[in-house]
């Protein structure tokens, strides 16, 4: 709002994974189940076109090249909403055997509590 | 309207309204913004601004007021003015208030109050603001009169610009609206002093790092303005930079010694670089997390604030002066050298951080949709920079001389916790060791895959230690 207001041709780019990502990593990192991290997303684009921004998704890969391109032509201020892969991890710099065992802690558990695809979805994506 | 009509009675009775003297004051002390949200108590100072060259930014909500005004104040370097109204109104700017005083921002916080006879009596919308900001400030005060307006704003002003941080001043409605004799000139007076340290200190920092084999710096904020120096230092000490995240705008252009950042959002360059030297010298760094501090090197801190030296981590010298006028006047002290292959092997492995990403591990870096694209395959061949496992822990080896230098390596561990956990992942030579749960098989030791002295990148390729 204070954006189109103050008439600033500012391009965001929101990245959108659909939960507290970060958070969900650290949790299981203590080898906790992922708790209150799921996020039931609005439709940025069209938040920012209600707001008189220009707005618009994109949700897959092979279209992100000219969507970014078309974004960043835009005169005034513009925001590009992406759907980003939720299983995507987040890494530090280097592994530490601790959160590495609370990872496998986090497999065991997501396993145990039916939720071995969550497990299965994030090793395919980030391992494989 | 209203401060108009009252601007002109004040101009009328030979005094002068309340609420432009503070207008006028922040004006004189370089105030060119003012983030905020106008209503009831601060309606006078909204009309004294309307009338002066400061900009009004008007924003949704008070907390993104005063993100901006900090970010003005340090990009800008100039205070910066943020205004509100009374009760809740002034309360939102906590976080943002909390953030720009920690961040040595000069920011100037209007907190217009409820009228000075209902101060007390638990009054609609009555704070306690000086109770609330004392914490996250550096001058935190109330007009208590009409009279001492002037003077109380100037004193505001002037700390904020000189203890560098965020100065409130609690203006109850009542006192904006009054008109004052203003004859007496209190003025904000501002000294930029250039600050270094005594020779004795300096000849000290010298001989520290003239002595030690690998040097590192290390830059924070403070490096602000000290480009050249910093780079003319590490020149003749042939040590590779890093840098916090507030020095990039600082440190990263135009720096051919750049080995990016440490910490959880660092990379691997960076985060070996400072546990693997000799000496490191910090410069206007307050990095908090200490696990990321070396425990074995020698640890010289630069820093204009006294009392951040070596609060983060033990240090063996630290000195006070500002970044640019320090660096100046140790260069002639430090010892020109020669054989630059620590800087060499950091910089490298930095360049090889960012080449990473196009070459072994495109699953790391982009979705599963992305790689799928065909541009970004792995080649199947080893890749040229990593040829090793993706992230190694510290095995408390130096990789620039391919020996190792300390078995009882200890990592920190767990995610922000600030704790060491002392895990020991060091494995006697020739042993694999595991580090557990993630990629799920046994990896070699590090020094059997990182050699750059010599060039040679042997070892496990990332598609050796997946997960099949």
């Amino acid at each position: 709002m204070t954006v189109v207001a103050q008439e600033l041709p500012i391009k965001i780019a929101v990245y959108d994974n659909g939960k507290y990502g970060f958070v969900e990593i650290e949790q299981k990192a203590e080898g906790m189940l992922d708790t209150f991290t799921r996020l039931k997303n609005p439709n940025f684009a069209g938040v920012a076109r209600a707001l008189g921004l220009w707005g618009e998704t994109v949700s897959s890969a092979d279209q992100l090249d000219t969507a970014v391109k078309n974004w960043l032509a835009q005169p005034g201020p513009a925001l590009r909403h992406v759907h980003v892969n939720p299983m995507q991890l987040v890494m530090p710099p280097f592994m530490q055997a601790e959160p590495a065992i609370g990872m496998a802690l986090y497999s065991a558990r997501a396993i145990l509590h039916g939720r071995g695809g969550d497990a299965w979805e994030m090793v395919k994506e980030n391992f494989l | 309207m209203l401060g108009r009509e009252w601007s002109q009675r004040g101009l009328n009775a030979m005094g002068k309204l309340v609420a432009e003297i503070i207008v006028e004051i922040l004006q004189s002390a370089g105030v060119k913004r003012c983030y905020g949200v106008v209503g009831d108590t601060l309606n006078r100072i909204a009309g004294s601004l309307e009338k002066s060259e400061i900009e009004w930014v008007s924003v949704r909500h008070e907390e993104a007021g005063a993100f901006a005004a900090q970010a003005d104040a340090l990009v800008a370097d100039r205070l910066t003015a943020v205004a509100g109204s009374c009760g809740p109104g002034s309360l939102h700017f906590i976080n943002g208030i909390y953030e720009a005083n920690r961040n040595r921002a000069p920011v100037i916080l209007i907190a217009s109050q409820i009228i000075r006879d209902e101060l007390g009596f638990d009054f609609i919308q009555e704070v306690d603001f000086k109770q609330v900001y004392r914490d996250c400030s550096v001058f935190c005060d109330m007009i208590h009169t009409p009279e001492q307006a002037r003077r109380k704003t100037v004193m505001a002003c002037q700390a904020a610009l000189a203890k560098r941080g965020v100065a409130v001043l609690i203006v109850p409605a009542d006192i904006s609206a009054s008109v004052v004799d203003d004859r007496i000139p209190y003025a904000v007076h501002v000294a930029r002093p250039v600050t270094r340290p005594n020779d004795t200190d300096l000849a000290e920092m010298a001989e520290i790092l003239n002595k030690s084999e690998n040097v590192e710096l290390y830059g924070g904020s403070g490096c602000q303005g000290a480009h050249q120096e910093i780079l003319a230092v590490a020149n003749k000490l042939k040590a590779p930079i890093a840098h916090t995240s507030r020095a990039k705008d600082f440190l990263e252009f135009d720096n051919p010694y750049n080995i990016g950042m440490t910490g959880m959002l660092g990379n691997e360059a960076g985060y070996h670089a400072l546990l693997d030297c000799d000496a490191l010298l910090m410069l206007g760094a307050d990095f908090a997390w200490r696990q990321f501090y070396p425990d074995k090197a020698k640890i010289v801190q630069v820093d204009i604030d006294p009392t951040h030296l070596g609060r983060r981590h033990p240090i063996t010298k630290g000195v006070v002066g500002d970044v640019k006028a320090t660096m100046a006047s140790l260069l002639p002290l430090l010892v020109e050298r020669t054989d630059a292959s620590f800087r060499s092997a950091y910089v490298k492995r930095y360049a090889g951080v960012g080449a990473g990403q196009n070459c072994c591990r495109p699953q790391w870096q982009h979705s599963r949709k992305l790689s799928d694209t065909g541009d970004q395959q792995p080649s199947g061949k080893r890749c040229p920079v990593h040829g090793r496992r993706r992230y190694p822990g510290r095995l408390g080896l130096s990789p620039y001389r391919g020996e190792r230098s300390a078995p009882h390596f200890r990592e920190s561990a767990s995610w922000n916790d600030g704790q060491r956990h002392a895990v020991s992942h060091w494995a006697p030579e020739g042993r694999t060791h595991s580090t557990g749960g993630v990629h799920g098989r046994r990896r070699r030791n590090f020094d059997a895959v990182w050699r750059p002295d010599d060039g040679r990148r042997t070892g496990a390729t990332h598609q050796d230690c997946r997960l099949r």
